[in-house]
């Protein structure tokens, strides 16, 4: 009996594994009909430019092959169908990638870095950290994108380490369930109000860096009565919530757990997506922005895969995937039809670009005054 | 006769050498990462030896708020699950409540899965909001608050979170010892005209007294490296502080921390082995061929019943009932409606890259640890039951010691070790091998204790024979002592790997790209990267595949997991 049970377990064991990779293989053989059904999905069929084609129609080089591997501060859902576009136009790379919260993944970098066993090739995620990464340990390598004439002047980096890929900014979200439109905030003014006691979440600045920027926006360019530290004092008071990723605060609202949400664009068109019963509101003050940007692994040893993908993120199409998966808007001036995923034009919307250098300079006080308000 | 007396000293030696080599391993695995994290801890950035760091550290706000609430949750954890696991034990092994075999497989689910997948389902069921517990509560009570009654987000819900597995732990502890108890002590009591309950406080509980303090140490030790559920609520412990401080890339912190947090486990494990060798004592406390009697509870029995009930509702069916619901939902926010259920989160889970890579590196790494764990386990049982070598106890010892060491502080150390010279040669670091090193010292102490459980079950009359025949003490243990105690090895192999599969808290430390496992794979989920419904459609999946492997274990020696211990 017992030596049956354990044939049977063993056999479930090879069972297991063998299903495993033919389901690999399977899933392999599948993916190129799956891929072009989902890009076609995203970019829409009559939004796709000449250019676009015209790249999709032409032989990829021939030196495209080896490996990749990216890193990326942003959620899986978000990333695939641009990776996946990405391998459908060269599938002779072998593309690997990783993502995390922009501050765990950047930590994650700078072990790798300090191991000297660095397996990143491209990261693609908010400056921030990457400036921070850059100061340390000098680990990136410049880069001139071929679309550099079409990127907006005022984002280029003029030492070429930082690319820029798209923007993205904080809005608010809250759950229609419980909360009608003419309830909801309309400004980060309106998050203090006595009635979203218990109700609200925004991000954790341990494991988050995009929450910097609303930190900027309401300590520096805001700063003064109602805004700057007893804004976040006022958000303690009522037992604000803090989520470890933006993803966790698009859950959070969805299931009503909590009623409104600090969130970035990204995620909160993410939700719009998967049908989550949220809306989006873009508050009065304006809209907080970051660039998010890509950097190539000094010393790489795929460098040639690694500048391919950096192009293929800046071209027509990968900057319309990235604004419609991303939620980030594009950096080319040349992509000026772009909607956001409720279908808001960017025109009508206020940005105000954060100050890098604050952030990345003031990070430990920053980091010091929260862990004293929530101790509080 | 000369070469008689060589061939004894040669295998002497050879037994010698495989203590000192057994011993080196165990070394390697878990005194140098400690050591290196307690090096950290007490030098400045040059090397020069300070107590700053400390002093630093623990004049933070923030830290000690987390110390307070770790030593909160660890001492909650310990006494409540104290009281509730003693309860438990005596009522299924001694008496004759309902609902024993419920409770023996609700202790065996609890000590295999995570809790942190039990946090999930609360969080659905008691989220303060839109919980649906609280929803009933408010509605049944016509309560007007919006909040509450009941809020996850606490440091109260952690200890109440916890409460499955420090039950569990105690239960294990404690109902071999009742049922190994003497019956006679018991019926003195009872003739000399003390009732079921005075028979009950003054014999049969003080006869355990030994087992249920290590039991309260040992929950109070894993209750202070819980990783997991702090984490998904968000609340300040030692533990999710190691995790904060490599993202904040402050490693004095994690090493000021990973020190302190094992400084505390393992002065729990120190009284814990003092409080099972004190026990020994207990003469009345042996393996012998009687079974104790089983008491008539009258009009208790309803209370002892009830309780066996509620731990098994709160621990295993309601919990896992809500995940297994949760995940056929599209979003949990819009309820029981027709239109909102789905398998899309199972469909996306067999299409997702993500899951496929961590349930491949599970499944390796689970493979490689409980084969390298029993195998070590194997040699270390060896010597601590049947070798006469002097210091074994501190082998024992040695083994236990991962025990009491959070998952989190023993990544730090790791990190420490392989980070630096000489050993940050072997660019180990964002390697599936570095995960291997972490799961085998986590397991080991299990490990050990199943493959001793195995062996001390074979009479040493067998082995004797061998030896008298000259077979040296290596042919023995492969000819004799191995065949025989197969099939406890192939049952350690199972639960060792069982415990490694869904490993979290070390894992969620030195995971990079490619070493992704389930746990971290469910975590990276519920954060976001594909909702709560899929990272409980990847958490049913787990607890199914899990409870189908302790479940063919226990059919492989033929009983429970609990009378096995």
């Amino acid at each position: 009996m017992r030596k049956r049970v354990l044939a049977m377990f063993l056999a479930a064991t090879v069972m297991a594994g063998t299903l495993m990779a033919c389901g690999k293989e399977a899933q392999e053989e599948k993916k190129g009909p799956e891929k072009t059904e989902a890009v076609s999905q995203e970019t829409g069929g009559e939004t796709k430019t000449g250019e676009t084609e015209k790249a999709e129609q032409a032989e990829p080089p021939k030196s495209a092959e080896g490996s990749l591997t990216v890193y990326y501060g942003a959620t899986l859902e978000q990333m695939t169908p641009i990776l996946e576009a990405f391998q459908k136009k060269y599938p002779g790379i072998e593309v690997k990638s990783y993502r995390g919260a922009n501050e765990e993944l950047s930590a994650t970098m700078e072990m790798e870095i300090k191991s000297g066993n660095p397996q990143f090739d491209v990261a693609v995620m908010g400056n921030g950290p990457i400036i921070t990464l850059q100061e340390g340990y000098d680990c990136f390598q410049s880069f001139e994108p071929e679309a550099k004439a079409s990127i907006s002047e005022g984002l280029l980096d003029p030492t070429g380490i930082l690319t820029p890929v798209g923007t993205g900014f904080y809005t608010i979200i809250y759950n229609t369930n419980l909360v009608s439109e003419e309830e909801a905030p309309g400004s980060f003014a309106d998050l203090l109000d006595e009635k979203w006691d218990n109700s609200l979440v925004i991000a954790d600045p341990t494991s988050s860096s995009s929450v910097y920027t609303l930190i900027w926006m309401i300590t520096q360019k805001l700063g003064t009565d109602p805004y700057g530290w007893p804004y976040f004092e006022r958000l303690q008071e009522l037992n604000v919530n803090y989520a470890s990723s933006h993803g966790t605060i698009g859950e959070l609202v969805a299931m009503g757990e909590r009623k409104v949400g600090v969130q970035v664009m990204a995620t909160a068109g993410t939700s719009l997506k998967k049908g989550d019963p949220i809306a989006i509101v873009y508050p009065e003050e304006g809209l907080p922005s970051e660039v998010n940007v890509g950097v190539i692994r000094k010393d790489t040893p795929n460098e040639a895969a690694a500048e391919l993908f950096m192009n293929f993120i800046l071209s027509d199409e990968g900057q319309r995937l990235v604004a419609d998966n991303l939620g980030w808007i594009p950096v080319r001036t040349d992509i000026a039809d772009y909607k956001l995923a409720d279908g808001t034009a960017l025109s009508d919307l206020n940005f105000i670009p954060r100050d890098v250098t604050w952030v990345t300079g003031n990070k430990e006080e920053i980091l010091e005054k929260f862990a004293e308000i929530r101790a509080e | 006769m000369k070469e008689r007396k060589l061939r004894k000293r040669i295998r002497f030696q050879a037994s010698n050498l495989l203590f000192a080599l057994v011993c080196l391993i165990i070394m390697l695995l878990v005194l140098v990462p400690i050591g290196y994290m307690a090096y950290e801890s007490l030098t400045t950035k040059d090397g020069t030896f300070t107590f700053a760091n400390f002093i630093k550290y623990f004049g933070r706000r923030d830290i000690l708020e987390a110390l307070r609430n770790s030593i909160v949750v660890a001492a909650g954890i310990g006494v409540f699950a104290s009281l509730i696991g003693v309860a438990l034990a005596f009522g299924v092994s001694r008496t004759d409540m309902r609902f024993k075999t419920l409770v023996k497989s609700t202790i065996t689910i609890t000590i295999m899965t995570p809790p942190f997948l039990l946090t999930m389902a609360y969080i659905i069921l008691a989220g303060p909001n839109q919980g649906l517990v609280n929803r009933l509560l408010k509605s049944v009570f016509h309560l007007t608050t919006n909040y509450g009654p009941i809020n996850i987000y606490s440091v109260w819900a952690i200890v109440v979170l916890g409460l499955p597995q420090g039950i569990a732990t105690i239960f294990m502890m404690v109902f071999p010892a009742l049922e190994n108890m003497d019956p006679y002590l018991e019926e003195a009591a009872r003739m000399s005209g003390a009732n079921a309950a005075r028979t009950a406080f003054r014999v049969t509980i003080p006869l355990v007294r030994p087992a249920i303090l290590s039991g309260l140490i040992l929950s109070f030790g894993q209750s202070l490296a819980l990783y997991g559920v702090p984490r998904m609520l968000n609340i300040n412990v030692l533990t999710t502080k190691i995790r904060e401080s490599i993202t904040v890339m402050d490693l004095k912190m994690g090493a000021v921390l990973s020190t302190s947090v094992t400084v505390l486990s393992l002065f729990a494990v120190f009284l814990y082995r003092r409080s099972v060798r004190s026990s020994k004592k207990y003469s009345t406390i042996s393996a012998k061929g009687f079974r104790p009697n089983i008491m008539r509870l009258g009009k208790a029995k309803i209370l002892f019943s009830a309780l066996g009930l509620v731990y098994a509702l709160f621990g295993f069916l309601v919990p896992y009932t809500t995940l297994a619901v949760a995940s056929f939902m599209k979003n949990v926010g819009n309820g029981f409606q027709a239109s909102n259920f789905t398998l899309s989160n199972y469909t996306m889970l067999l299409h997702s890259a993500v899951a496929k890579t961590a349930l491949k590196n599970s499944f390796f790494l689970g493979i490689i640890t409980a084969t390298a764990v029993v195998l070590l386990g194997l040699l270390a049982a060896y010597i601590i039951v049947r070798l006469k070598v002097r210091g074994r106890g501190t082998l024992e010892y040695l083994c236990n010691m991962p025990s009491g060491i959070s998952g989190t502080a023993l990544a730090m150390g790791l990190i420490f070790m392989y980070l630096s010279a000489p050993l940050n040669q072997m660019r180990l670091y964002g390697t599936i091998w570095m995960l291997f090193i972490a799961y085998a010292t986590r397991m080991l102490p299990s490990g050990v204790r199943y493959c001793q459980s195995a062996l001390i079950q074979i009479h040493t009359e067998l082995e004797e024979a061998s030896r008298i025949s000259g077979a040296a003490w290596g042919k023995t243990l492969r000819r004799i002592t191995v065949p025989l105690a197969k099939t406890g090895i192939a049952y350690a192999w199972i639960l060792t790997f069982v415990m490694a599969f869904p490993e979290l808290s070390s894992s969620v430390m030195l995971r990079n790209a490619g070493t992704d496992v389930v746990a971290t794979a469910i975590l990276d989920l519920w954060d976001g990267a594909g909702g709560l419904t899929q990272a409980a459609a990847f958490g049913t999946v787990v607890f199914l595949f899990v409870t189908a492997l302790v479940v063919a274990a226990q059919k492989l020696v033929g009983r429970s997991m609990i009378d096995k211990l």
